[in-house]
């Protein structure tokens, strides 16, 4: 927590590179001498670097560690899913994609059902899951701004949101493949230095990852936390606290850790003493010195400074339910078990995930950069590998960060796991390591977060002002409309960074996939595979898919805030997961409104075969003449 | 978080309930789907508001099949949609041989006909090829069952010259309304024929313009390499033969040009960068190129020979016509959805504007298939200033549905 000029410094030095090469890359000119034109194409290698470092946002660098954290074994299907889509889009889409020549998928939309209007419902999907994905990178922002500096949240989200939107809008940081390969090469440099120096300082891996099962996290050191009135803790046994001063809380009875997942109901509700009914067993206490508290959930009345010693049990804030080692390292613990259906609750999770990634705008123009479909498919295989080297390290973060700094779960400050780490080995070497993993952060949100502003900014700019609204602006308009279009879109999303502080990264960033999975990854396997898809079942799968995934998402947030919502929920756990988490019903909704329409009512596009030759002919049989014919 | 704190107490509903609720869902979508797809959701009440429908539809689905030509094929479609409108019992498209299609009216027995149609092919080519509407008696000698006794021919004519005909059958004699009919009808086929040839020609016209271009190696450009080439034979053999493999690889390209309308800006850059070491050669030290581009923007598909002829003019007019050096600059940058090229000289430029439509050298001619292509908004631009030197930009969509290299 305490401000670094190290981290700082970390922060400053990677803006500086970012906009160096960028503008080193622009203003590269050549003569004629050393130039060959094939040559200067971008390889596969530089591409799916460029392509992993714009994918690796925020949620990949500082979410899946804290999630893992906080939840355990079942997050480890975010890592999995995020590199596994690569793979679908390997096999079925990279290809066919590239030789189609579509760069946008508002432009596959358009040319394969040749349908402007279709165009127009895909630009709005494009806004939906741009800004969805936009706002966990806020959270990021100013989650890394304020642990590197010790500013307030807000203020980072402000100071970045104003850094990238220049950027995009002066065209420094933008869309320039260099400067996404060097943040890659930044953020994988960043998360395995820190985690390989850790696990040597702190004992092999068998220290942290091997717990006796049946055990809570204990503090491996005396911990001093500052609790501010109203906040939470979950005391999962009987702990003893040195409390300065004297302090006024309410604690309630109850097990935190009965059984995995499963929490006192009273945990997250907001403890206000007016609103609260009744809690049978609940009692006000004044805490003054050392003083033993019993297991169940205390909820500080007045701001206090508490020191719990060494070997106390750990105790929890409201974002995180206690779990044991045993539920923490076992599937289906806290987090899907916490569901009431884990099954279910798992395997849509895996979907949204695996089959988001496709339809993510601004991943799939990158792939435009790539010569032939060859190049496309290479370059999709090695983005699986460089994220499958990227993936193994946020987990040990997780599990080092329970071993070694479990206050966080009690400051609810688990999601920065990443970034408080590097401190504990001390000395400069901590405080260089701080510096690298904030530069690595900052990598992370700005690379993804200016890709998404430029493809919020080209959706509006380009095409809802340049296409939709007024189809000939020139040259001069259309560039105020995008940078108009930037400027919005970035305080848009940061005014709603400011309201998301409450939710997990990686959760938010889950729900931008699985609208895209309900969405997008339809329309385009269909799309291309599919001769019989009809535009109307196309449109309405996307509409439908789309639309429910959006509107179920936009109920479990509202249901935060509005409490007749939040019990109704609770009533109904099903509904609640599905809600939660929409791709096991919307994708196969998607996919059955769009095949059951074409077959209703056939029809497909005119021209059909003509697009399919041209999204699956190889480039080899395009024969070139190579004498000159009478 | 809250929402895992929420669950705990919750009754647990088991998951393949779900499952059977979500299939339930996915069904009850469908089938909403579908039956708003069988509904028709528009009611016309009356007779008028009717048969203006019909014959707006008539219309618009003759436009669009047409539009591709008139043969067996299309003559039936729109032969089906027509024949309800015609008034008559039967009509049929002839072309100056023979007969395209033959279509009776529904709930007519017209069909009965087509078994003798070959009888009246001489006297409805007849009347097709005199260019004006007539009526023709069908099977004078022996009508047998066929119900049909009357044909109007209208002939469709494009240039005075007739092509084709519409014929309608009729059991008895026209009235002057249904005359009438037949005429406009046919009026209405040569239209969309005439919009079609239209299209054609300005196709035609674009490629030939292409061809053009493609020759347009202006003759002293060869005169002057083959001396530049003859003074390094002596010097400098190796670079002499280079130069000759280059020239011959060049000029490969430039007779017989990119197999089809558009190409990779590689590709192009590649021709370009051939081009510019050959003047390079011509011109030595008086002559720097400088090329910045951006790698990303190398796939996008532009219309064949878009670059070369623009560079060209820049060695023209910012090299050939002065003493001293000068600079070309050749510029591809990626700016979101388009791709922008710009090429620069530093020559003399020139005051005041130029009618691009009407220019009848290459850049006129690069301008038009721009246009033609991308719309109106995405043509040359041109800026100069005496003394300022010259830049022709051209913004270029990443994506346009139709345009693809092959």
């Amino acid at each position: 927590m305490s401000p670094s000029l190290a981290a700082v410094l970390g922060l400053v030095f990677m803006a500086a590179l970012s906009l160096g090469a960028g503008l080193f890359a622009r203003r590269f000119s050549r003569t004629t001498s050393d130039f060959m034109v094939a040559a200067r194409a971008v390889s596969p290698r530089i591409n799916a670097a460029a392509i992993s470092g714009e994918y690796l946002s925020a949620a990949s660098f500082l979410g899946v560690a804290g999630l893992v954290m906080q939840f355990g074994y079942d997050v480890l299907w975010y890592p999995v899913g995020y590199a596994a889509g690569y793979l679908l889009l390997l096999l079925f889409v990279a290809g066919p994609l590239r030789r189609f020549g579509a760069y946008t998928i508002p432009d596959f939309a358009e040319g394969r059902f040749d349908s402007p209007r279709f165009r127009h419902l895909a630009v709005v999907l494009v806004l939906v899951i741009g800004f969805f994905y936009a706002l966990p990178q806020m959270k990021a922002a100013g989650l890394t701004v304020q642990t590197a500096s010790g500013l307030p949240y807000w203020v980072g989200v402000v100071a970045v949101a104003v850094v990238v939107v220049t950027a995009v809008t002066g065209g420094g940081m933008r869309g320039i493949t260099l400067v996404q390969s060097i943040q890659f090469a930044a953020k994988i440099f960043a998360i395995s230095l820190p985690a390989f120096l850790l696990l040597l300082r702190f004992g092999g891996p068998a220290t942290p990852f091997a717990p006796a099962p049946g055990d809570l996290v204990r503090l491996p050191s005396a911990t001093t936390y500052q609790v501010s009135a109203g906040e939470l803790w979950q005391v999962p046994r009987r702990t003893t606290m040195e409390v300065r001063g004297s302090v006024l809380v309410t604690w309630s009875p109850g097990d935190p850790v009965r059984s995995p997942g499963s929490v006192t109901a009273e945990v997250g509700s907001s403890p206000s003493p007016t609103s609260t009914a009744p809690v049978p067993g609940q009692r006000a206490l004044l805490l003054r010195g050392r003083v033993s508290v019993p297991g169940g959930t205390l909820v500080w009345r007045q701001t206090a400074e508490v020191t719990l010693a060494r070997g106390q049990p750990a105790p929890y804030g409201s974002a995180t339910p206690a779990s044991t080692n045993g539920s923490w390292s076992r599937p289906f613990g806290p987090l899907a078990g916490g569901s009431g259906h884990p099954l279910l609750f798992t395997y849509s999770l895996i979907l949204a995930i695996v089959l988001g990634t496709i339809g993510l705008p601004h991943i799939l123009v990158r792939f435009y950069t790539n010569p032939d479909a060859r190049a496309a498919r290479r370059t999709a295989l090695l983005v699986l590998v460089l994220l499958g080297a990227f993936y193994l390290w946020p987990p040990v973060f997780g599990a080092l960060g329970r071993a070694l700094d479990p206050s966080l779960y009690g400051n609810n400050r688990t999601d920065a796991v990443v970034l408080v780490l590097p401190s504990l080995l001390g000395g400069w070497v901590g405080q260089l390591l701080l510096a690298v993993v904030s530069a690595g952060a900052f990598a992370a949100f700005t690379s993804t977060l200016s890709g998404l502003l430029v493809s919020l900014a080209g959706a509006l700019g380009l095409d809802v002002y340049g296409r939709w609204l007024r189809p000939g602006a020139g040259a001069q308009r259309r560039r105020v409309a995008f940078q108009i279009s930037a400027v919005g879109s970035g305080a848009l999303a940061a005014g709603l960074g400011l309201l998301v502080g409450q939710f997990d990264i990686s959760v938010l960033v889950g729900w931008a996939f699985a609208i895209a999975a309900s969405s997008f990854f339809p329309l385009l396997v269909l799309g291309i595979w599919w001769p019989r898809l009809t535009t109307l079942g196309a449109a309405l799968g996307v509409a439908l898919g789309g639309g429910l995934a959006t509107v179920a998402i936009i109920t479990t947030m509202l249901a935060t805030v509005s409490s007749p919502l939040e019990r109704f929920l609770a009533q109904a756990s099903g509904l609640a997961v599905i809600l939660e988490q929409p791709a096991i019903l919307t994708v196969p909704l998607a996919f059955g409104v769009m095949i059951l329409t074409s077959l209703a009512r056939p029809g497909p596009p005119p021209g059909v075969a003509a697009k399919l030759v041209q999204l699956h002919a190889p480039e080899l049989l395009g024969l070139r003449s190579d004498y000159i014919p009478e | 978080m809250r929402w895992a704190a929420a669950r705990g107490m919750i009754p647990a509903m088991p998951w393949p309930v779900l499952v059977a609720i979500e299939a339930a869902l996915t069904a009850a979508a469908a089938a909403v789907v579908y039956g708003r797809l069988r509904r028709r959701p528009l009611v016309f009440n009356t007779a008028e508001e009717r048969a203006t429908l019909r014959t707006l539809a008539f219309a618009t689905s003759a436009v669009s099949s047409l539009r591709q030509g008139l043969d067996r094929k299309t003559a039936v479609k729109v032969l089906r949609s027509l024949v309800s409108q015609s008034g008559g019992m039967a009509a049929a498209i002839y072309d100056t041989r023979q007969v395209l299609g033959f279509q009776p009216a529904g709930g007519s027995r017209g069909e009965v006909h087509s078994r003798h149609l070959d009888q009246d092919l001489e006297g409805v080519v007849g009347a097709l090829r005199s260019g004006r509407t007539q009526i023709v008696r069908l099977h004078p000698a022996d009508p047998g069952d066929c119900p049909l006794r009357v044909a109007v021919v209208a002939p469709i004519t494009l240039d005075d010259t007739p092509v084709a005909a519409l014929v309608t059958y009729h059991g008895g004699e026209p009235s002057p309304a249904q005359l009438r009919v037949t005429a406009d009808l046919g009026e209405l086929l040569a239209t969309q024929l005439r919009l079609q040839r239209a299209d054609q020609q300005q196709a035609a016209l674009v490629r030939s313009e292409l061809r053009a271009l493609r020759a347009q190696i202006s003759p002293h450009f060869i005169y002057n390499l083959l001396t530049t080439i003859a003074s390094f034979v002596r010097t400098d053999p190796e670079r002499s033969r280079e130069l000759l493999v280059e020239f011959a690889d060049f000029s490969r390209r430039a007779f017989a040009g990119p197999s089809s309308e558009f190409t990779t800006l590689a590709d192009e850059l590649v021709y370009v960068n051939q081009y510019l070491n050959l003047e390079q050669a011509r011109f030595g030290q008086r002559l720097t190129v400088r090329y910045h581009i951006e790698p990303e923007v190398l796939s996008t598909v532009v219309p064949a020979l878009l670059v070369q002829p623009l560079v060209e003019n820049a060695v023209k007019h910012g090299i050939e016509q002065r003493r001293g050096n000068g600079t070309i600059t050749v510029e591809a940058s990626d700016q979101d959805d388009e791709c922008w090229i710009a090429v620069r000289d530093d020559g003399e430029g020139f005051s005041g504007g130029m009618d691009l439509e009407e220019q009848q050298g290459a850049l006129g001619n690069i301008h038009r298939r721009l246009t033609h292509v991308f719309g109106p908004g995405h043509g040359l631009e041109l800026e100069s200033a005496p003394g300022e030197g010259t830049t022709v930009r051209v913004r270029v969509p990443k994506y346009r549905p139709g345009v693809k290299a092959s």
